[in-house]
């Protein structure tokens, strides 16, 4: 459905220096800087599949969405989207997208909310059937009736991404791009979003590309990650087997009644190599992370239990939290050496 | 063709209701027009009265006041400012959401302009055609509305409208270019000002400023539907300026669609 193939989009800045003496140099000659906020990147998305593309802030995720959409013309490499070039063919390609940018809205800002569908329903040419259909069905799952009638601008954010969600849907879109799309919203507003996506995805096999920062969302709906980092991608697989492969990374905290001074080798203790163990120390507190395919939490609490008198203890698992802030930092994703 | 359109009145219906919903405004704006039209209709009483001949450039004073509310009546018959709608675009990135719809941009633009010049048409030049046809008719102000002028009036107002659109939408697409909305606006309205005839009429001025004047396409938004009214031209001059409109009108198009078709790859989309 969608093929990328080595996109790259370079943006050029002019740096200019400060005070007015700079203002008027950066008049005349500024630095050129080129961000390459995309850089060669490749990847190809079957119909039907939930694609999460995460990153940290910058890694360049919306501009992919851009170009994706058509909005953008990337520097060099092509796209394809569903036999399309969105940006040479933008009119054509967009009867088949729907698109929410989480932080703007398509939705006539000063018309009642019914307007704005109705006016998107001449815009795609949507019949009356369909229409009917389509509005019962967003009754259904987004609940629009009880403010579909208010102006957009006294929308609450909430209130306005369901509508902004359901107003991409109703041309029924063959692929859905969506750009943030729970930003700001209450664990409500984010349950009926993800089941209004489910379900578009479930009956229409829509193609569905979803960024966020929760990565609930990409939990709940994703079966593929892709990661961005700096405008590369460093992952693209299944969110399982980064789970498996970070997921085993357990730490077990403990609080000793007196300062740990000893200087034993806990390794030795575990029988397991040094390596495998990784331990911290400040005062009373002993922390041991180790990868829970290698040593059980039982056996780790029991040595240390067996040789300490122990106050406290605390046992932490990798969440997805942890793993993907673990790989923004590193900047890439080791799955390869297990 | 009916079928491609269609979409797009979509967005003229939406910004007429908007605009519609805002007419106070625009009440308010048009006031401030009449104030200024007054001032120029007091400014012309002045100079004829000093003046010791009771026509100047073959205007008498009815005529040249005339001519002036005639003139304001074609200005907003024609008024189309894609400025305001590219620039608002550009800087909050609002382009993304235009982009993704299956609409030309321009086009796009050119019917939301179309909506804001309905209610603008509702408001202030339907009202004023009428007064100023009673005004013809009850009294001699030595200018005759014939159902022929009319219609040609119709007509070159039609591709006025096109001529002011599309050369206003390429002047409007250098913010994207300069990100400078302010100065453009400025520099945009002084130029129509001087060189569309709306401030004095063209006939007035000296030799090069004229031909500046004819080479710009203004005069063909408002000197030259305003003038078919009037019943000014010769015949030979009426098809000749009627077919300068078209030549402006079908240029125009071609340039403004090329200009930003280059304009749209090399575009950076504001946000996200
Ligand atoms: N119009 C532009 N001009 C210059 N630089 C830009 C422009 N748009 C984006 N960038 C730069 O490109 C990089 C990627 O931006 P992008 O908006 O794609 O990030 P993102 O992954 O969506 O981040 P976030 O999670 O914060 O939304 C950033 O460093 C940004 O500063
Ligand atoms: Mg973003």
């Amino acid at each position: 459905m969608i093929e990328a193939k080595h996109i790259s989009k370079s943006f050029v800045k002019y740096e200019k220096e400060k005070g007015l003496i700079g203002m008027i140099k950066g008049f005349v000659n500024a630095k050129k800087v080129i961000k390459k906020a995309v850089d060669n990147v490749s990847f190809t998305i079957q119909e039907g599949e939930v694609i999460g593309y995460i990153g940290a802030n910058g890694a360049g995720k919306s501009t992919t969405i851009k170009m994706l959409t058509g909005i953008l013309t990337p520097t060099s490499g092509e796209i394809l989207v569903d036999g399309i070039i969105p940006y040479k063919d933008r009119v054509r390609n967009a009867r088949n997208i729907g698109v929410v940018f989480g932080q703007r809205t398509q939705l006539w800002w000063d018309l009642p909310l019914v307007e704005s569908f109705s006016i998107l329903k001449e815009i795609y040419q949507v019949s009356n059937e369909d229409y009917k259909a389509r509005m019962e069905m967003f009754e259904d799952v987004l609940q629009l009736s009880e403010f579909i009638k208010s102006p957009v601008r006294t929308l609450s954010l909430g209130q306005r991404m369901r509508a902004d969600i359901a107003a991409s849907l109703l041309h029924n879109p063959k692929v859905l791009y969506l750009d943030e799309p729970t930003i700001g919203l209450d664990v409500n507003a984010k349950l009926k979003m993800r089941q209004a996506i489910k379900t578009m995805n479930k009956t229409f096999k829509t193609t569905v590309i979803l960024t966020t920062h929760d990565l609930d969302d990409i939990e709940e709906l994703c079966n593929r990650i892709l990661i961005i980092d700096n405008g590369k991608i460093i992952y693209d697989g299944a969110l399982s087997d980064i789970k498996t492969k970070y997921g085993s990374d357990t730490k077990v905290s403990f609080v000793l009644k007196e300062a740990w001074t000893d200087f034993v080798d806990l390794a030795h203790l575990m029988e397991v190599d040094p390596k495998d163990i990784i331990v911290k120390v400040d005062e009373d507190k002993l922390e041991i992370g180790f990868d829970k395919r290698i040593l059980s939490v039982a056996h780790v609490a029991q040595v240390i239990m067996k040789n300490y008198e122990v106050t406290d203890l605390k046992i932490m698992e990798t969440d997805i939290e942890s793993i993907v802030s673990r790989i923004y930092n590193e900047g890439k994703v080791n799955v390869s050496n297990d | 063709m009916f079928q491609t359109i269609k979409p797009y009145w979509a967005y003229a219906k939406a910004s007429f209701t908007v605009g519609f919903a805002y007419r106070l405004h625009i009440l308010f704006w048009v006031l401030s027009d009449l104030v200024q039209v007054g001032v120029l209709l007091l400014i012309w009483i002045a100079i004829y009265g000093n003046s010791s001949s009771t026509t100047m450039q073959g205007y008498t004073l009815a005529q040249m006041m005339m001519y002036n509310l005639i003139i304001y009546m074609t200005a907003s018959f024609t008024y189309m400012k894609p400025l305001f709608d590219l620039a608002d675009d550009h800087f909050d990135g609002k382009v993304a959401m235009s982009l993704i719809k299956p609409t030309k941009y321009i086009y796009e633009v050119f019917f939301r302009n179309l909506g804001n010049n309905f209610v603008g048409n509702i408001i202030i030049s339907l009202p004023l055609m009428i007064v100023l046809s009673t005004l013809t008719v009850t009294a001699n102000h030595g200018v005759n509305f014939t159902l022929g002028t009319t219609i040609l009036y119709v007509f070159s107002i039609l591709l006025a409208l096109l001529i002011s659109f599309f050369s206003n939408f390429i002047f409007a697409t250098m913010v994207f270019v300069t990100d400078a909305t302010f100065g453009m606006m400025q520099l945009n309205e002084a130029v129509v000002r001087i060189f569309s005839g709306s401030l004095i009429p063209l006939s007035f001025f000296p030799g090069w400023l004229k031909t500046i004047a004819y080479i710009l396409p203004y005069a063909s938004v408002y000197t030259v539907p305003t003038l078919i009214l009037m019943n000014r031209y010769t015949n030979s001059e009426l098809w000749i300026n009627l077919g300068i409109q078209l030549a402006w009108a079908i240029g125009l198009i071609i340039g403004a669609n090329l200009i930003w078709s280059v304009i749209i790859t090399k575009m950076k989309v504001h946000g996200g």
